[in-house]
């Protein structure tokens, strides 16, 4: 775990596991609203993935509003399998997103009451949103320009 | 239509009645997906007035309506939606490919975005991105003036 200060707002980058100690301390912290969670594929360098949490803590009780104070969190879950806890038992808003997440990068998301697509059909086979999934898709009877046979390996670029 | 020694009379002109009659009330069905549902909406708007062509209500239901303008993209979640919808169609029924992203897949070159007459067949095809509501009122002209020639080939050689 490193604290690194990023230009615009703090952060901190950590393992899956540490995922939920480091909420719970930002929830203690007064962090009140979760924003979205989205991610990243860095492939072919690794670590491959990497889910990035954005929270905000504002006071709806001030009588002259300020700006937010954001945080962000960054998260590695492992390359083969990556598996991480889910946040949607601490805010509804991260049941949408990690369904998303899932469907476009398979990231699973343990304790999620639903896991399943959301945006690609239900019987989809792929994750569209990885570096190694063609972007025409494959070959199909409704997809004629897609990829025939299975992607050459990436290189470092 | 011309009426051939071998062409019966009555007949030709009971075919001449019965497309007359369905190129002056074609009903489209709504299907906006995306931006060129703008466009389509745009025309039953009193400037691009369609319901003097003969398209005067847009029907929500698949039963009551015989032309199904697919209006935008269409992803492949969407695919038997529109088979099923088409489907319950009755005939004749008829299918316009407004815009680019439903004729050929327009801008997105991606796993998602289908070209309609991948699984439909699609009488007209309208270029844009979005077509004009003009653009739109043309190909209705064009497809009243298939159906009086009663197929796509007769149109083809008139106006060329």
């Amino acid at each position: 775990m490193e604290a690194v200060s990023a230009p615009d707002m703090d952060e901190i980058a950590l393992l899956s596991d540490g995922l939920l100690d480091a909420v719970g301390v930002l929830r203690r912290e007064g962090f009140n609203m979760l924003l979205d969670i989205g991610c990243t594929d860095h492939h072919p360098l690794a670590p491959r993935f990497e889910l990035s949490y954005h929270f905000l803590r504002f006071d709806l009780h001030q009588s002259a509003p300020a700006p937010p104070d954001r945080f962000r969190l960054r998260v590695f879950p492992r390359d083969d399998e990556p598996r991480v806890a889910t946040l949607s038992h601490l805010w509804p808003v991260a049941n949408w997103a990690e369904r998303e997440t899932y469907d476009l990068f398979g990231i699973v998301f343990d304790g999620h009451p639903h896991l399943r697509r959301i945006l690609m059909p239900d019987d989809w086979k792929g994750y569209p949103l990885r570096k190694d999934y063609p972007l025409r898709g494959f070959d199909r009877s409704f997809n004629p320009g897609g990829r025939i046979g299975p992607v050459p390996p990436l290189r470092e670029s | 239509m011309e009426i051939g020694p071998q062409q019966p009379f009555l007949t030709t002109r009971l075919d001449e009645f019965i497309s007359w009659a369905q190129k002056s009330a074609i009903w489209p069905m709504t299907m906006g997906l995306a931006c060129c549902a703008i466009e389509m909406m745009s025309i039953v708007s009193p400037r691009y007035d369609s319901s003097r062509f003969g398209a005067e209500v847009f029907r929500s239901s698949p039963r009551q309506a015989d032309l199904m303008i697919i209006s935008g993209r269409v992803a492949n979640k969407m695919i038997p939606i529109l088979k099923t919808l088409y489907a319950q169609m009755p005939d004749p029924k008829w299918v316009i490919s407004m815009g680019a992203c439903a004729s050929t897949g327009g801008v997105f070159d991606n796993y998602a975005v289908v070209p309609c007459d991948t699984f439909l067949p699609v009488d007209v095809y309208v270029p844009g991105c979005p077509p004009s509501p003009d653009a739109l009122i043309y190909s209705l002209m064009q497809l009243r003036r298939e159906i009086e020639a009663g197929g796509k080939t007769a149109v083809l050689a008139r106006n060329a």
